[in-house]
């Protein structure tokens, strides 16, 4: 399938790909939806492009329709021209320029490799039939070992199979494959999202270093706007599948021209302060249905007026290059995106090399042990602990560190191997040793919140019979009204004790998980990674709710986090784990301001920072 | 995967498929022996039960043994080819097997062979044309074809093809290639419209969970041409496929069984169920272990396919 | 990896139900219900719609389909329509029987071999393994003909041989569930394991018990039908599918409708029972029952 229709190439300077008015439908006889409406955006060659939104907003569907590669049920209308043509209506062209004209690079490396078949060939099958590489074993074999070579692999790696290989060598033979056919437009969703945050970093430098080198246009899907500010040259920031702000970076990093996009530049926590409020955007974000005939953003946005719910705001351009969907746009407050905290919180300034921790320590760690039968590293290969009461310590670590093992085994979900536990007193190294009054109180001592808010819940119980279990269990009354009130500490309506959790939206299902976790007021709260699978704007909200109950009940509370932000936020202790061992620990501030381990600095350096030169 | 790999592999599935077919045949000997009615009444039949005859008998069939002895005795009869002798008909039970073999190798064979050449495709298309009309057409076929017994689909296709159209013959096994092939067509079809209903269902199934992963789209959107995008496709829809192959073995074998007594022909299905109401112990047991024997190795051909197709089974990997 | 499979599900958690699969009933589902309901209401009410099915009248013999006599009569006089209606009883209650007995052992064993986990674990699916291996149905006719056939025999021993499948679907089901944090949240809490088991993750697993339960039923009625066309099921001329079919084939030719008529019912009752079953299946699988 060579491409001999295709029109003299244009210059390197003109648009590659001009997406305008794009909106996607559902075809549903009973209920049709818009799920993205009126999407417009230009990408020149060798420029870049990022398309910025949280779960919900479309920015995935945006490409899947620009590219017609929308999953059966979704139709989508509008022009889309790419290289030259246009293809929204020219299947032919569109499947022709696949892989040669525009290329797609998807988010989970774990899932995007077919698994039974050696990576190399995998590339191989991307190449240009005619191209002379193509037609030879030995040819094929040197291209590929070529391409490996462009993405940073070495050229056996190409006999593996995808299952052999790490999740960041999976992403780059990705980029390989993706990148095989040469095309001049690389679209890539994001591409770093399901990769640890020290390879996340790797790879981002990898692809922008490819696409400036290739001269491609490029277009980033991502839902964090730093990491958008410094891969790309344009941003384009969705919501509720809508265009709510669009301009060239340095632009939109110096000033948003949408509350939206400032509430969710300020929602992710700074690593180099902390701050002593985190920004909040209250609520969540609304499907595409529900705000059609007002400000998407109105329901959420402190600067609503009247006349925001009185009609669909458009973007309209407000100086060379930028559009803003915000009509309150010239009342915006000149802000600064990123302003200098004057109040840091007094914890945190702790002064290097000396804090006071409380004695006696309410958690006792000592030379904890546990392997997994089949795995050859131990998940936790010795490592010590100290808790004290009311204090907020973090283990912070990537997959594989043996965070998550060592708050299992904190909890009893796990039996460690080796070591001692010591929790209020009682010995808890094997949970099965325990007496029953023992294992009572140490359960009723320190609970847990987990990470998926949508397991966390269970889908056939009413909130209200998982929040009386829960008060049962701890030997409180479980009366309407105590479900009421541990409804209210943790800011969810009373109403909500009626519905189940098919109704509630994410950061909703996390609060309700830590209101069954605080029933019976543990002295020690274990949370794991309990904000990472939660939109950016829900976050601020449910680390906030976690300080608040915190400092209410006087609650120790032990945080597990792969985000060294989020640490500097919440932790007055903190723990770096690498491969099962503790490779830094100390008060929160000397850790992170003056870090001596190598890899606690690698860890600083992949959190995403909106500056130029962060890559 | 080296070769030592590979017979370490297979004398792991070797060994374990002998233990099977060992606990198998001896649950087989307790359950006939266990059975209401003494084996030396069948073994006497209408013949006057004197102790005499009966202690002959006992003797002769070594009934006086206890239970292990005997099934030692005939496990090692087995290993020299020898399953004893039929009650009911009085020869030797191997040979009547060996006469019957053909027939039923020949019927389940053809009936295999139609259930995969119309099951697959027909799963392939409707898999590609998922939720259209061709589909539910498809979907449809596949639930009447697994929800009607073989003797049911039996007796409608003689009536259509035979009686009715008389394109085939309605009974007996025929001569010669062509004349037994129209013979075993019917037959062979009754018993593969039940495989074959399996087969579209988990072709289908399989293909569209595989069409709906990401590699897929990626395939796609990297420009991969539809023949390899399928391609990659197909490859990973085998081991679902080959999951299923051993409940198409059972459907295929039951249906063997009951399509020989509906067509009246004389295979070892209907030699099985004969043999099962007059308790002729010797050749309910050897047709037992041949069965288990069957479905043994061929469950071990489906072990080896699995590795052959899966680079993470043969390297030893959890599949994820 | 569980940011992986958080981050997996995030790629379908925002599309639109209906993308999942999700149907509301069709027509085939709903014409598929109303066979089961015919079937069913001709199963429990048998003996007051036809009390005397089974009639003979060897002088009337075999008459084609015509007044008085519907679908005719067989080579004993007796009415089809009326066996067809009496042979319902023991086909499908058999087979609920069967479907629901297995599927109560399937829980019975299923649920602590998946919760628990140990040696209950182990013996549980070495033994289903073997089963599995196993066809069935040839079981049952080698099982029933050594012991002499008869019809709570036949039902018995499908109910045995179909257990091992239930009890794989819902140990299966249970071990997916068993390591979500709603379960484990419970252990935390200090949940007693039998209510953890019985309250949390059984509601959440009985859906797949149900829906399989269905497919299980369309099985042993085919497989019911098989004993009893062999001779092996029912006694000889009760009133049955597979027994009146087997009994009538012989006037395949020459009387169709005698042979045709249970063969149909059988199918039919079948298919839609597996309509029914597939249906559950969807619906439950979108929902994701775990959501």
């Amino acid at each position: 399938m060579s491409l001999t229709n295709r029109a003299t190439p244009i210059p390197d300077a003109g648009p590659r790909i001009r997406v305008h008015g794009l909106t996607v439908t559902q075809d549903d006889p009973v209920r049709p939806r818009t799920l993205l409406s009126d999407v417009s955006f230009t990408v020149d060659g060798g420029q870049s492009l990022a398309v910025v939104g949280e779960s919900g907003s479309g920015k995935s569907l945006t490409v899947r329709a620009a590219l017609g590669l929308l999953p059966p049920g979704l139709t989508a209308f509008g022009e889309v021209v790419i290289d030259g043509h246009r293809v929204d209506n020219d299947p032919r062209t569109r499947r022709a320029q696949r892989g040669r004209v525009v290329s797609l690079l998807m988010q989970d490396p774990f899932t995007l490799l077919n698994p039974l078949r050696q990576v190399g060939k995998q590339i191989a099958d991307g190449l240009m039939h005619s191209s002379a590489a193509r037609r030879s074993a030995a040819g094929r074999a040197q291209e590929v070992a070529r391409r490996l070579a462009e993405v940073g692999l070495p050229a056996e790696i190409g006999q593996r199979y995808p299952f052999q290989l790490s999740g960041g060598m999976r992403q780059r033979v990705g980029v390989a494959a993706a990148l095989a056919g040469d095309p001049r437009v690389l679209i890539t969703d994001e591409p770093t999202t399901a990769l640890d945050v020290t390879t996340q970093r790797e790879v981002l430098a990898l692809i922008r270093s490819i696409q400036r080198e290739r001269g491609m246009a490029f277009v980033l899907i991502t839902h964090d706007l730093r990491v958008a500010f410094s891969m790309c040259d344009q941003i384009l920031v969705l919501y509720a599948g809508r265009v709510m702000e669009t301009g060239a970076t340095a632009a939109v990093r110096e000033r948003q021209l949408h509350p939206y996009t400032h509430g969710l530049l300020r929602a992710e926590p700074p690593v180099d302060r902390r701050l002593a409020v985190i920004p909040t955007i209250p609520g969540s974000v609304p499907a595409h249905d529900d705000v059609i005939d007002c400000c998407a953003f109105g329901e959420r946005c402190a600067l609503a007026q009247e006349r925001c719910q009185a009609g669909r705001p458009v973007p309209v351009p407000v100086s060379p290059g930028r559009s803003s969907a915000c009509i309150r746009v010239a009342d915006l407050p000149e802000t600064d995106s990123t302003p200098a905290d004057p109040t840091p919180v007094a914890a945190t300034i702790a002064k290097p090399g000396g804090v006071i921790r409380p004695r006696p320590a309410l958690v006792q760690v000592t030379a904890l042990r546990k392997a997994f039968s089949g795995t050859q590293h131990p998940a936790l290969d010795g490592v010590d602990l100290t808790v004290g009461p009311g204090e907020a310590v973090a283990i912070v670590g990537e997959s594989g560190s043996g965070k998550t093992t060592l708050a299992r085994c904190l909890v009893g979900l796990e039996r460690p191997d080796a070591g001692q536990i010591n929790i209020g007193g009682i010995d808890c190294a094997d949970y099965a040793r325990l007496s029953r009054n023992d294992r009572i109180r140490v359960r009723r001592l320190t609970q847990m919140v987990f990470q998926d808010p949508y397991s966390t819940l269970n889908p056939v119980l009413t909130i209200g019979a998982t929040l009386r279990e829960a008060l049962r269990c701890d030997g409180l009354p479980a009366d309407r009204q105590a479900v009421a009130d541990l409804l209210a500490t943790v800011g969810l309506p009373a109403e909500m004790a009626r519905m189940r959790p098919a109704g509630l939206s994410g950061g909703e299902r996390q609060r309700v998980a830590i209101a069954r976790a605080i029933a019976g007021r543990p002295r020690l709260l274990i949370c794991d990674e309990p904000v990472s699978a939660l939109d950016v704007s829900v976050q601020a909200q449910v680390l906030t709710l976690l300080g608040e109950v915190r400092e209410r009940f006087a609650m120790a509370m032990l945080f597990i986090t792969h985000d060294l932000a989020v640490v500097r936020q919440v932790a007055d202790h903190v723990y770096v784990l690498r491969a099962g061992e503790c490779v830094e620990s100390g008060p929160t501030g000397d850790v992170l301001d003056h870090a001596h381990h190598p890899y606690t600095r690698k860890l600083l350096l992949s959190v995403p920072n909106p500056d130029r030169d962060w890559l | 995967m080296s070769g030592r790999a590979w017979a370490l592999f297979l004398a792991r599935r070797l060994i374990g498929t002998l233990v099977v077919v060992v606990i198998l045949s001896a649950g087989v000997f307790t359950l006939l022996y266990l059975a209401p009615g003494s084996v030396e009444q069948t073994l006497l039949g209408t013949r006057p039960a004197s102790p005499e005859s009966i202690a002959a008998i006992r003797v002769r069939y070594h009934l006086d043994e206890s239970l292990p002895m005997q099934y030692l005795r005939w496990l090692n009869g087995v290993f020299h080819g020898n399953f004893g002798t039929s009650i009911r008909a009085g020869g030797s039970v191997t040979d009547m097997i060996a006469a019957r073999l053909p027939l039923t190798l020949a019927l389940a064979g053809y009936g295999t062979l139609l259930a995969i050449v119309t099951g697959l495709p027909l799963g392939i298309i409707g898999a590609l044309r998922r939720g259209r009309s061709l589909d539910r057409g498809v979907v449809a076929i596949s639930i009447a074809g697994m929800s009607a017994p073989p003797f049911a689909v039996g007796l409608v296709l003689l009536l259509i093809f035979a009686v009715g159209l008389d394109w085939f013959p309605a009974y007996g096994t025929g001569t010669g290639f062509a004349d037994q092939l129209a013979h075993l067509t019917l037959p062979a079809a009754a018993i593969a419209i039940g495989a074959a209903g399996l087969l579209v269902r988990f072709t289908r199934t399989a293909l569209v969970g595989q069409l709906d992963q990401d590699y897929v789209v990626f395939a796609r959107a990297r420009g991969l041409s539809r023949r390899m995008v399928l391609g990659y496709a197909m490859r990973n829809s085998l081991i679902p496929i080959l999951t299923a192959s051993g409940l198409i073995l059972t459907t295929t074998l039951v249906g063997t069984v009951l399509v020989e007594v509906a067509f009246a022909l004389p295979g070892l299905g209907s030699l099985l169920v004969d043999s099962v109401t007059f308790k002729d112990v010797p050749v309910v047991q050897a047709l037992s272990l041949l069965l288990t024997l069957l479905i043994a190795s061929i469950n071990l051909l489906v072990d080896v396919a699995y590795a052959v197709v899966d680079p993470r089974i043969r390297f030893g990997a959890q599949p994820s | 990896m569980t940011t992986t499979t958080a981050s997996r599900r995030s790629l379908t958690r925002h599309l639109p139900i209906r993308l999942r699969g999700q149907r509301g009933p069709g027509l085939a589902v709903w014409l598929a219900a109303a066979v089961v309901a015919l079937a069913s209401v001709a199963a429990l009410c048998a003996s007051l719609l036809v009390p005397d099915a089974t009639h003979q009248d060897l002088l009337v013999g075999i008459t084609g389909p015509g007044p008085g006599h519907p679908l005719g009569t067989d080579d004993l006089g007796r009415d089809v329509l009326q066996l067809l209606i009496a042979g319902a009883r023991t086909a499908v209650c058999g087979a609920f029987l069967v479907a629901t007995g297995s599927m109560l052992l399937g829980n019975l064993i299923g649920l602590p071999a998946g919760y628990l986990g140990g040696w209950v674990d182990i013996v549980a699916m070495r033994w289903a393994d073997l089963m599995f291996s196993l066809p069935s149905l040839l079981v049952a006719i080698v099982v029933s003909g050594v012991l002499g056939g008869g019809y709570a025999l036949s039902v018995a021993i499908l109910v045995v041989l179909f257990a091992p499948g239930d009890t794989r679907v819902i140990r299966g089901a249970v071990l997916e569930q068993r390591t979500r944090p709603y379960v484990e949240a419970s252990r935390l809490k200090n949940l007693p394991t039998w209510r953890i088991m019985t309250h949390h993750v059984w509601p959440n697993v009985a859906p797949v018990a149900v829906a399989n339960a269905f497919l299980n039923f369309a099985y042993a009625l085919v497989a019911l039908a098989s004993l009893s066309f062999l001779g092996l099921g029912v006694e000889p001329g009760s009133p049955d599918w597979g027994r009146t079919l087997s009994d009538n084939r012989t006037q395949l030719f020459t009387n169709p409708w005698a042979a045709l008529a249970p063969g149909l019912a059988i199918i039919l009752t079948a298919a839609a029972v597996n309509i029914l079953g597939d249906w559950l299946y969807e619906r439950f699988d979108a929902r994701g029952t775990t959501r």
